[in-house]
């Protein structure tokens, strides 16, 4: 039987023994080529990126403005950032395995000295970086907050909370290192392995000050980019927590068109290529500005509005009134964008300059008497007024009551108090309010604000910008929406530009292009081959003739109301004609004093510099996030201007808006040429528009003639030919 | 009548030639590669195979000295052996349920307790423990036919749970399994009756799945491990995750197997797939070249052997394992002596379990239980047991007394003796 057994037994292993070569035959001869492959893949590398540059961004001549530049970051893994125990534990674990610290120490000593050895990095990081370790460990909660959100972002998408990719990711904590400190940082952070030097790059804005609102500034990438990240589906293009955004300005605005796209390389441990893309660089974006023009303009402005008692701040648009191309976009005061971040509190808490605030295109004020030309031809064009019609001016539009409706002829220190007949050219050169009162009147509300849309009021200009605001054109439907009802009066009041209707400083400037070339065109800001869309204006020549007629007036007729101010020399060949225009407006407060009571149960009151409340409790509670506050206590602590205005009227923001129009030799303009720079000037609270933004503007002219040139030469074959002259058509052309 | 230790006799010969070719192999296979990584280090692979040729001659040292004394002496001491082979288990035992480390005489690795540390090497008393443990039970069944009742079964049974319970302990799942072919192996061609061993192996059977339940998840996926392989399988527990709760398989595990816990078994099956009829070439090949397969060169060292040569390569291997059976049973067959034919075959169900299992799992056809193949793999207290275990082999094999007297265990179930 044992013989039996050992027969039974031997067979058993004989059988296991033949499954097993079976399996063997159908693994190695069989599904051989099938574990070949996965062998090979095993082989393959994961894919790795390669970083991309970001587009530059250059002037209108081809002058870099903002570019990628190569320098060094030091980096700072996640774990150390953030305090994060699971990181600390796997570190102190890492280094006792790799007896970092020397053999035979226990993990207690190991930690500690992993603590030191923390404490000792920030200390040597701060030797790289300008504003101490505070700031650095700020820095590193920023980062931390942001990863933070995306976390959270993410959880929410995924239904469950996992570790982003960010996490395991170390983070730029000092920033554009160069060279040579590169390699002090290498040989002073070399004992700390969670701490890396690597080559970066970082964007340097050289435009300075005077560019600083257009071009912008990128910003690390928050969970709400990453949420509406634009290339989101496009694995090299998509953003990543790491990467910085565009977040004002042209950097905004030309985001999808500046970003890059990383490359990607596939190889294998034998040092095989597979495939490999390269990384393509954003593109470049050309803007439509003059960066000559630009300084030029924001350097003359700030000489100009220094002397004046009240402004320190306002804005310059120079158009091209061909295209629509943005020549200089000047918003003063600015910031140096290449200590933006550094110096972000102190701007921010500048509120009576707002050095942050982009004037040009996100300030709204009333337009005053620069809408004035076209209530005259949205009158003339509906019939309500003909180039004869008549009104008189006596000071106020009901003599009965000369408190109200009255011209700023009578409050003004002109010597006659009052105009006197006026048709409509005369009127936009003497800018009489009670020419524009009746002829408001007669085209009523609706009608006025159909021209106000057809000339761009309230809409956005078309620029691209997150800045922009599109002003307001008081509709009835919009003036229904905000409560106000139209009154019989609201026509009168639009008419010279005040009440709701508020425009921006880019508006204005487009608006002076329209009066100077019959049509509307959308602003644009950078280059592109494609042609923008043009809306005709309605109106016969001679209409159009009147008020190009009393614009000239008002600039060089001796009686205009800049003739003093903004004329400009006949032997440059060119003329002003322009209109200025003085908008009423209110000092703006400049800081909130917010009573408070604080977690000890102190009362007190906290001086907040915000131009609104919202933002006084944003800051509050920013600072201060326990403190409990009653809203209706809050009080406007300061204003600006602080003291009322000279002769006791009130504060009004100076307009003037113009275009420069080729002359003869006699200072006659050639109205047949169409004009090549129109453009606008803002001074806040400067006064009269005429006298401050006037004589700003003859500078502005001295600049462009200077700058421009043979550009300003209108070798360009006229839209307009042959238009009647207004003395035909009998309105007559003063001497 | 004892011959003197040169003098093999022929099956002798044969299993040592299959020994010293398998030991080759297994140098060959760590010296293919540069670097052996070791306890997250890496460390150059001459140092290493010049480590395991130690151990080798050690081994054939060793051999030599057991074949002088013969297995007759040491099996007189089998009980006292087993004994100490227990009292070594206890240290591993103390460690991990007390906590106290000997002075680091008992270190831990991935959670368990398996070896003492001794100055140059270490020591595993569990594989020691296999050893006299065939003895021990070799030397309690050579006289006996109580084991051909129910009850008879009991003290055998009992000589193997007791190892079985302390190295369960430590724990070491694939050591422990190791005993239930070898009890049944030995007790199966001692004559125990059919139905009471599938008796036994029907109780198992029905208890099994409990055990199963009572396991760590980890125990549980590698066991698992076997039906993972198939992609459908996987789906199926991704999609109704609640049904196959059983498994302790969980969707995400399932959706992440080929990444997470079936790595090791993906890239084993690849390693050997990929070798083909005639391998890599020596010292060529992905799984050689780079350092994808942990373990390659204790568990996992005939999916190397496969990678680099291919089925040939593991025909020439398991070849070797089969000369080594059959001569183990042809000398069991033919040494009239009850207590060396009986240990014979243990030997010859130990080396045999040993190959089925750990050659089992690196095709995918057995959990993976961190089984070393004798005489290959890299490991010396392994290389030990198994040289303990062959040359105690050959030592039988070199007492043949000549006899006219019946075989023993020559037992009919009908009653009686047969002279067959």
């Amino acid at each position: 039987m044992f013989e039996q057994r050992l027969k039974i037994l031997l067979a058993m292993m004989g059988f296991a023994l033949a499954i097993l070569v079976v399996r063997l035959i159908d693994m190695q001869i069989v599904h051989a080529h099938m574990y070949e492959e996965q062998a090979d893949r095993a082989l393959l590398l994961r894919p790795k990126t390669l970083p991309t540059v970001r587009g530059s961004i250059l002037d209108r001549t081809g002058k870099l403005l903002v570019s990628d530049e190569p320098c060094w970051d030091i980096k700072v893994d996640y774990g150390i950032l953030s305090g994060d125990k699971d990181y600390h534990d796997a570190m102190v674990k890492r280094l006792k395995h790799n007896n970092a610290y020397g053999r035979k120490l226990s993990i207690e000593d190991v930690e500690r000295q992993f603590n030191n050895d923390i404490d000792r990095m920030w200390e040597q990081l701060a030797t790289f970086f300008d504003g101490g370790t505070d700031e650095l460990h700020a820095r590193a909660r920023e980062i931390c907050d942001r990863i933070e959100a995306i976390r959270e972002d993410v959880a929410r998408r995924r239904g469950f909370s996992a570790p982003v990719r960010e996490e395991r990711m170390s983070h730029a904590i000092v920033e554009g290192l160069t060279d040579q400190e590169q390699v002090d940082a290498r040989s002073v952070l070399s004992p700390y392995p969670w701490v890396e030097v690597e080559d970066s790059t970082k964007r340097v804005y050289r435009g300075g000050a005077p560019l600083a609102h257009i071009l912008g500034q990128v910003v690390p990438v928050t969970a709400e980019h990453l949420q509406s990240d634009i290339f989101a589906e496009d694995r090299l293009r998509s953003l990543l927590g790491t990467d910085r955004i565009g977040g004002s300005g042209i950097e905004y605005s030309m985001e999808a068109q500046l970003r890059g796209s990383r490359g990607e390389f596939h190889g294998n441990r034998a040092g095989e290529v597979l495939t490999s893309s390269p990384p393509v660089p954003g593109e470049d974006v050309r803007l439509t500005i003059r960066s000559d023009l630009q300084s030029r303009l924001y350097e003359m402005f700030g000489e100009q509005i220094a002397p004046l008692p009240y402004s320190l701040s306002g804005s310059i648009v120079v158009l091209d009134p061909r295209n629509r191309d943005c020549l200089a976009m000047v918003s003063y005061p600015s910031y140096d964008p290449q200590t933006f971040r550094e110096h972000y509190n102190v701007l921010r808490d500048d509120t009576r300059r707002n050095p942050l605030a982009f004037r040009a295109v996100s300030r709204q004020y009333a337009p005053g008497s620069i809408v004035k030309p076209l209530v005259c031809l949205a009158g003339l064009i509906t019939g309500k007024i003909t180039t004869a019609t008549t009104f008189t001016c006596e000071g106020a539009l009901f003599p009965s009551q000369p408190d109200r409706w009255r011209c700023w002829a009578a409050a003004g220190t002109s010597m006659r108090k009052q105009h006197g007949p006026l048709v409509a050219w005369e009127a936009i050169k003497y800018s009489c309010n009670i020419f524009m009162y009746n002829t408001g009147q007669l085209l009523g509300a609706d009608t006025l604000t159909n021209f106000f849309d057809m000339f761009g009021l309230g809409k956005e200009s078309g620029t691209g910008l997150r800045e922009e605001v599109p002003g307001i054109n008081p509709t009835p439907n919009f003036m229904e929406s905000i409560g106000h009802p139209l009154t019989p009066g609201s026509p009168r009041q639009f008419a010279i530009g005040q009440a709701e209707v508020a425009v921006t400083p880019i508006q204005a400037a487009n608006l002076m292009a329209s009066y100077a070339t019959g049509e509307y065109r959308h602003v644009s800001l950078v280059r592109t081959d494609a042609e923008s869309p043009v809306w005709e204006l309605p109106g016969s020549p001679t209409y159009w003739q009147v008020i190009r007629r009393g614009m000239f007036g008002v600039v060089n007729d001796t009686d205009g109301t800049a003739y003093t101010q903004a004329r400009i020399p006949i032997d440059t060949g060119y003329v002003l004609i322009g209109k200025t225009g003085s908008a009423e407006t209110v000092p703006a407060p400049t800081a909130y004093a917010i009573p408070y009571e604080d977690t000890d149960g102190s009362e007190r009151t906290a001086v907040i510099y915000a131009n609104t409340m919202s933002d006084a409790i944003d800051f509050l509670l920013y600072d201060h996030p326990d403190a409990t506050f009653d809203p209706r206590s809050i009080e406007v602590a300061e204003r600006w201007p602080s003291e009322a205005a000279e002769h006791g009227r009130k504060h009004s923001h100076a307009w003037f808006v113009a275009y420069m129009q080729k002359a003869d030799a006699n200072g006659q303009p050639l109205w047949n040429q169409v004009p090549h720079v129109a453009f606008s000037v803002m001074v806040e609270y400067g006064g009269s528009g005429g006298r401050v933004s006037g004589a700003i503007a003859q500078k502005v002219a001295d600049v462009l003639l200077e700058v421009l040139g043979p550009d300003l030469d209108p070798d360009y074959v006229a839209v307009v030919d042959d238009v009647d002259h207004v003395a035909d058509s009998g309105a007559g052309v003063g001497p | 009548m004892r011959r003197p230790v040169y003098d093999l006799t022929q099956p002798g010969w044969a299993i040592a030639i299959s020994i010293t070719v398998l030991v080759l192999i297994g140098l060959a296979a760590i010296c293919a590669s540069n670097t052996v990584p070791v306890g997250g280090r890496n460390v150059s692979s001459t140092v290493m195979a010049g480590k395991q040729a130690g151990v080798a001659i050690a081994c054939i040292v060793l051999s030599a000295i057991i074949l002088r004394i013969g297995y007759m002496r040491l099996a007189r001491h089998a009980y006292l052996l087993f004994g100490i082979c227990l009292v070594l288990l206890l240290p591993m035992i103390i460690a991990k349920y007390l906590g106290f480390s000997f002075g680091g005489l008992v270190p831990e690795s991935r959670g368990a307790y398996r070896s003492i540390r001794l100055p140059g090497f270490a020591l595993q008393p569990s594989e020691f423990m296999k050893v006299s443990y065939i003895l021990a039970m070799a030397w309690y069944l050579r006289f006996r036919k109580n084991y051909r009742t129910l009850d008879g079964l009991f003290v055998p049974i009992l000589f193997s749970v007791i190892p079985m319970v302390l190295i369960l302990f430590e724990p070491d799942l694939g050591t422990v399994l190791l005993f239930i072919p070898v009890l049944f192996g030995m007790l199966f061609v001692a004559g125990a009756r059919i139905q009471h061993l599938g008796g036994i192996i029907l109780i198992g059977l029905v208890v099994a799945p409990f055990t199963f339940m009572k396991l760590h998840a980890y125990q549980k996926s590698r066991i698992m491990a076997v039906a993972l392989q198939s992609k459908t399988f996987r789906d199926k527990i991704e999609e109704n995750p609640e049904k196959y709760a059983f498994t302790g398989v969980g969707k995400r595990e399932a959706r992440e197997w080929e990444v997470s816990t079936g790595m090791q078994l993906v890239r084993s099956k690849a390693a050997l797939g990929s070798g083909g009829f005639f391998g890599q070439g020596w010292g060529k090949g992905t799984y050689v070249e780079y350092n994808f397969l942990p373990d390659r060169h204790n568990d996992f060292v005939f999916s190397i052997v496969g990678h680099q040569w291919g089925l040939l390569g593991c025909l020439v291997v398991l070849g070797c394992y089969v000369v080594i059976v059959v001569a183990g049973v042809e000398i069991a067959s033919v040494t009239p002596e009850p207590c060396g034919r009986l240990l014979a075959m243990g030997v010859v169900c130990l080396i045999a379990a040993q190959t089925v299992i750990n050659v089992g799992m690196t095709v995918g056809l057995m959990p993976i239980t961190g089984m070393t193949l004798p005489f290959v793999s890299y490991g010396g207290s392994s290389l030990l047991t198994n040289f303990v275990a062959a040359s105690l082999l050959i030592s039988v094999s070199q007492n043949r007394p000549f006899t006219l007297a019946r075989k023993p265990f020559e037992w009919t179930d009908r009653g009686g003796h047969n002279q067959s």
